[in-house]
C-alpha cells in the first residue's frame, strides 16, 4: 500500500467513526421519530403533532429552562467569587482549599442525588433535628416550589467546582504586574474584579457558561437519584421525561420526536452560546 | 531517507502488531467459544447472586453430586436483586441437583428487569430462560407473543394455590379483573405468568397494643382508621398516625388503590377504556386516602417501602399500608419496635366495598428460549409442595400453597406467623390488580403524579383525578384504545 493511501486511511478513519458513532444514531433517532413505537408503523409528523400539544412535554420545557437558568446563573457567579477570593493573596494554603472545592467534582452524579436525597429527608436527614427545638424542617423535595432548587443545588454543589477551575486557571494567566499596578492606583476589589479581571477571563466564562448549559440541558442523574421527577411533575426534566417515554413506555417514536426537539432546543442555544465566546471578538 | 525508512518500518510494524493483536483476539474467542467443554462434563452447579442492580454477575461455584443418568442442561434465569429474589435461590439449587441443571441466576433491580425483558425479546434473544416480571408488565410481553402459554406446555394447576394467582398471571385476564386491550379481546386466555412473590397486596398494619393501651379496637371501616390516626398523632414527639408509600408513580397509586375500590369505583376503566377513577367516588375515596395523609411523616410523599418500613421499625407509627412482601422482613424482624406488636390485616372497609388490590411478582418463560420444558419443569417443582416448603423454611418467602399456610413449621415463623391469618382473607376477597393493559407503565406515571401533586397540596383531589383522567384519555385515544 501506498504512503499515500495510508494517509488517506488514517486521515478518513475518524471521519467514518464520527459519522459511525455521532452522526448515524442522530439521523437513526430522527427516523424513528417519524414511527410509532419502536418502527411499528409509519406515522409521519404524528408525533410531533401530538408532542406539543402534550401538556406534560410543555411542563418538561418549562422545568428544564428553569433549572438551567437557575444553575447556570448560580454556578457561574459563585465560581467567580471562589476563584477571586482564592487569588487573593492572603488567603494560605491555596492548594488544600482547591483540593477541597474540587471534591464534589468526582463524586458520580447519581450518588450525589441519593446522598442529597438522605441528607434532605425531613424525617431521617440531619434537618429533621430541628423538630426538636419546635422547628419544622423544611420540606426541600416534598414541596414543589422548593423542589427545583433543591435539585439546583445539588446540581451546583456538583458542578460549581468545575466553573471554578475555568476561571482560577484564568484568573492565574492575567500578569500580575497589572493587578499590582492597579492595587497601587488605590483600584477597589470590585474595579479590579470587573475592570481588568473580567474583561480579561470573558471567553473563558462565556466557555464556562456554554458547557454548563448543555449539560443541565440535559442533566438526568442527580435528579433521578433525588425526586426522580417528583414532586407530581415539578423536577420532570426533558431528560427524564425522555427517559420515561423510552424505557417505561416504550414509545421509541415518540421519545425519539421529543430527543429530536431537544437536540433541536440545545443545538440553538449552543450556537448562540458559541457565537458569542468566538465571534464577537 | 533512512529517517522516512524507519518511520515506513515502524507504522508496518506498528499495523502488523495491532492487526496480529485483533486477529488472535477474534481467532482465540472463536476457538474458545466453539471449543466449549459440553455441560456434560460440569460437574458444578453455578449460583450467580448479584445485589447490586447491574447485569455483571458475581459467580459462585460450588461442587455438587450431578444425577448420572440425565445429560447436563443449563438454565438461565433473569431475576429481582435483594430480598425479593432471595427465597428463590435454595429452590433453584435443589432443582439442580435433582436434575442435573446448571442454574445461572442473574440478579438485576426491579427498576431495569421491565425495561432489560422488553429489550431481550424484542430482539428475539434466548439469553434468558425464564424472566421475572411485576405482574402489571408482564401483558406487554404476553401481547406481543414474547411469553409461551404455561398452562398448554404442562404447567399443573393445583386449586391448593389461590384461583386470583392463576387468574393474575392469565393473558387475556378474566373479566372480573378489569377490561382489556382492544388488540387483546377474544384473544384465548392462557397463563403466561405464575404470579408467586411478594404482595400479594396492601394490607392494613396497625399496633395493637398501641390500641390496647387506649382501649380501642380494631377499626372496621376507613373511618374508624383514620380516628386512629387521629388519636396518635403528635408529631411533637415524634409520632405519627398514619404512613404509606407516597412517591410519585406506581408507589401511590398501588397504596391508595383499594380506596377508589371501597368508595365504589369498581375497576380504574370502563369496558372502552374511559377513566373511572375520576367518578364522585373515585374522588371521595381518593379524598379519604388524603384525610390520612395528614396524620403522616412530614416526608410522606417521599416515601417508599424503606421510609415506611423505617417508620414501623423506629416504633413511630402507629397504622398504615403495608405490603408483606416488601417489608415484613423488616417490620418483624429482629430489632423492629412494632415486631410481634402489629397486625396485618386485609384492609378496613370503604361505604360501598372492602377490596384489596392484588399485585406480585412473577416468573414467565421465554418463547425464544431453547430450554421451555426445562423451565416448565422448574416452575412445576417451584409450586410442588416439596419446592414450596424450601421456598418458605430455607429461603424465607411466603409460599403460595394454602395447605401450607396450616403448617407449624412453616407458620410458626416469626417472621410470617402474623401475616398467615390476613393473607387467607385478603386472597379469598378476590382483590382487583392494576388495569390489565399493556400499557400502564405509561399510565401510572401520569395518573401517579397527580396522586402525588395532590398528596403535595397542588391539586385537590377532584383536581388531580380530573387532569389525569384528561391526560390518560389523550394518551389512549393517541395509541388507539378509545376511538375518536
Amino acid at each position: 500500500m501506498s504512503k499515500e493511501l495510508y494517509q488517506k486511511i488514517f486521515f478518513l478513519s475518524p471521519f467514518f467513526l464520527l459519522m459511525l458513532l455521532v452522526i448515524f444514531p442522530l439521523f437513526y433517532s430522527i427516523y424513528i421519530s417519524f414511527f410509532k413505537g419502536f418502527l411499528e408503523s409509519f406515522c409521519g409528523l404524528e408525533n410531533y403533532f401530538y408532542l406539543f400539544q402534550d401538556p406534560r412535554f410543555i411542563s418538561t420545557i418549562k422545568v428544564t429552562l428553569t433549572f438551567t437558568i437557575i444553575t447556570v446563573t448560580s454556578q457561574t457567579l459563585i465560581g467567580l467569587l471562589l476563584a477571586f477570593v482564592l487569588l487573593q493573596p492572603e488567603v494560605k494554603n491555596k492548594s488544600f482549599w482547591q483540593t477541597i472545592f474540587l471534591l464534589p467534582l468526582v463524586i458520580p452524579p447519581i450518588v450525589a442525588g441519593v446522598m442529597f436525597k438522605i441528607l434532605y429527608h425531613p424525617s431521617f436527614g440531619p434537618f429533621s433535628y430541628l423538630s426538636m427545638i419546635k422547628i419544622s424542617p423544611p420540606l426541600w423535595l416534598e414541596d414543589p416550589n422548593l423542589a427545583i432548587i433543591s435539585v439546583s443545588l445539588i446540581n451546583n454543589w456538583m458542578w460549581t467546582p468545575f466553573t471554578f477551575l475555568i476561571f482560577y486557571t484564568g484568573m492565574r494567566a492575567i500578569p500580575h504586574e497589572i493587578i499590582e499596578s492597579a492595587n497601587l492606583d488605590g483600584a477597589s476589589g470590585l474595579d479590579i474584579l470587573t475592570k481588568i479581571i473580567f474583561p480579561y477571563i470573558k471567553t473563558l466564562i462565556l466557555i464556562a457558561i456554554l458547557f454548563r448549559s448543555i449539560d443541565n440541558l440535559i442533566a438526568f442523574d442527580e435528579i433521578m437519584g433525588s425526586t426522580a421527577g417528583g414532586p407530581a411533575f415539578a423536577t420532570t426534566t426533558f431528560a427524564i421525561y425522555i427517559y420515561k417515554l423510552a424505557f417505561k413506555s416504550w414509545d421509541l417514536g415518540y421519545a425519539s420526536a421529543a430527543s429530536v426537539i431537544l437536540f433541536i432546543i440545545t443545538t440553538t442555544i449552543a450556537i448562540i452560546l458559541i457565537k458569542l465566546t468566538y465571534f464577537r471578538r | 531517507m533512512s529517517g522516512e525508512k524507519e518511520r515506513k518500518i515502524n507504522r508496518r510494524n506498528y499495523l502488523k502488531v495491532v492487526g496480529g493483536t485483533v486477529a488472535g483476539l477474534v481467532i482465540g474467542g472463536a476457538i474458545g467459544y466453539l471449543s466449549r467443554a459440553p455441560a456434560v462434563e460440569r460437574i458444578t452447579e453455578t449460583k450467580t447472586i448479584t445485589v447490586t442492580q447491574t447485569i455483571t454477575p458475581t459467580t459462585i461455584t460450588q461442587t455438587i453430586t450431578p444425577t448420572p443418568t440425565k445429560p447436563r442442561r443449563t438454565l438461565k434465569i433473569l431475576g429481582f436483586s435483594g430480598a425479593l429474589g432471595d427465597p428463590h435461590i435454595k429452590v433453584f439449587e435443589k432443582f439442580g441437583e435433582e436434575n442435573n441443571v446448571e442454574i445461572q441466576y442473574i440478579r438485576i433491580g426491579y427498576d431495569e428487569l421491565a425495561e432489560k425483558a422488553v429489550s431481550l425479546l424484542e430482539a428475539g434473544s434466548s439469553e434468558f430462560d425464564i424472566i421475572f416480571q411485576d405482574d402489571p408488565f408482564f401483558p406487554r410481553l404476553a401481547s406481543k407473543g414474547w411469553l409461551v402459554p404455561l398452562d398448554e406446555l404442562g404447567l399443573k394447576k393445583t386449586a391448593d394455590i389461590p384461583d386470583v394467582l392463576w387468574d393474575l398471571g392469565s393473558w387475556p385476564t378474566p373479566p372480573y379483573m378489569g377490561p382489556v386491550p382492544p388488540a387483546d379481546k377474544g384473544k384465548e386466555p392462557h397463563i403466561y405468568a405464575l404470579a408467586h412473590a411478594g404482595g400479594p397486596g396492601e394490607f392494613y398494619g396497625v399496633r395493637t397494643d398501641l390500641l390496647e393501651e387506649k382501649k380501642l379496637s380494631i377499626p372496621k371501616t376507613w373511618d374508624e382508621a383514620l380516628e386512629i390516626a387521629k388519636t396518635f398523632y403528635d408529631p411533637a414527639k415524634p409520632f405519627y398516625g398514619w404512613v404509606c408509600r407516597g412517591i410519585k408513580g406506581d408507589p401511590i397509586a398501588f397504596d391508595s388503590a383499594c380506596f377508589f375500590y371501597d368508595y365504589g369505583v369498581p375497576y380504574f376503566f370502563d369496558e372502552n377504556w374511559r377513566p373511572l377513577f375520576n367518578s364522585p367516588e373515585g374522588v371521595e375515596g381518593f379524598e379519604m386516602f388524603l384525610k390520612l395523609a395528614k396524620y403522616a411523616p412530614p416526608g410522606l410523599p417521599t416515601y417508599g417501602c424503606t421510609e415506611y418500613a423505617l417508620e414501623f421499625v423506629n416504633g413511630r407509627v402507629v397504622s398504615g399500608m403495608i405490603n408483606p412482601g416488601d417489608v415484613v422482613r423488616d417490620i418483624e424482624g429482629p430489632g423492629s419496635a412494632s415486631a410481634g406488636k402489629l397486625l396485618w390485616m386485609f384492609p378496613p372497609a370503604g361505604p360501598k366495598a372492602r377490596k384489596g388490590v392484588l399485585g406480585l411478582f412473577t416468573m414467565t418463560v421465554n418463547k425464544f428460549s431453547k430450554n421451555i420444558d426445562l423451565a416448565i419443569d422448574l416452575l412445576n417443582y417451584f409450586i410442588s409442595e416439596e419446592g414450596q416448603t424450601i421456598y418458605a423454611l430455607k429461603g424465607g418467602g411466603w409460599p403460595i400453597r394454602r395447605s401450607l399456610w396450616e403448617k407449624p413449621e412453616i407458620n410458626k415463623n416469626p417472621l410470617f406467623k402474623p401475616l398467615y391469618p390476613g393473607l387467607m382473607e385478603y386472597l379469598d376477597s378476590k382483590p382487583i390488580p392494576y388495569p390489565r393493559t399493556t400499557e400502564w407503565l405509561t399510565m401510572v406515571d401520569i395518573y401517579g403524579g397527580y396522586l402525588n401533586a395532590a398528596l403535595i397540596g397542588q391539586y385537590t383531589a377532584k383536581e388531580a383525578l380530573d387532569k389525569a383522567a384528561e391526560e390518560i384519555t389523550a394518551y389512549l385515544k393517541r395509541i388507539g384504545y378509545i376511538k375518536g
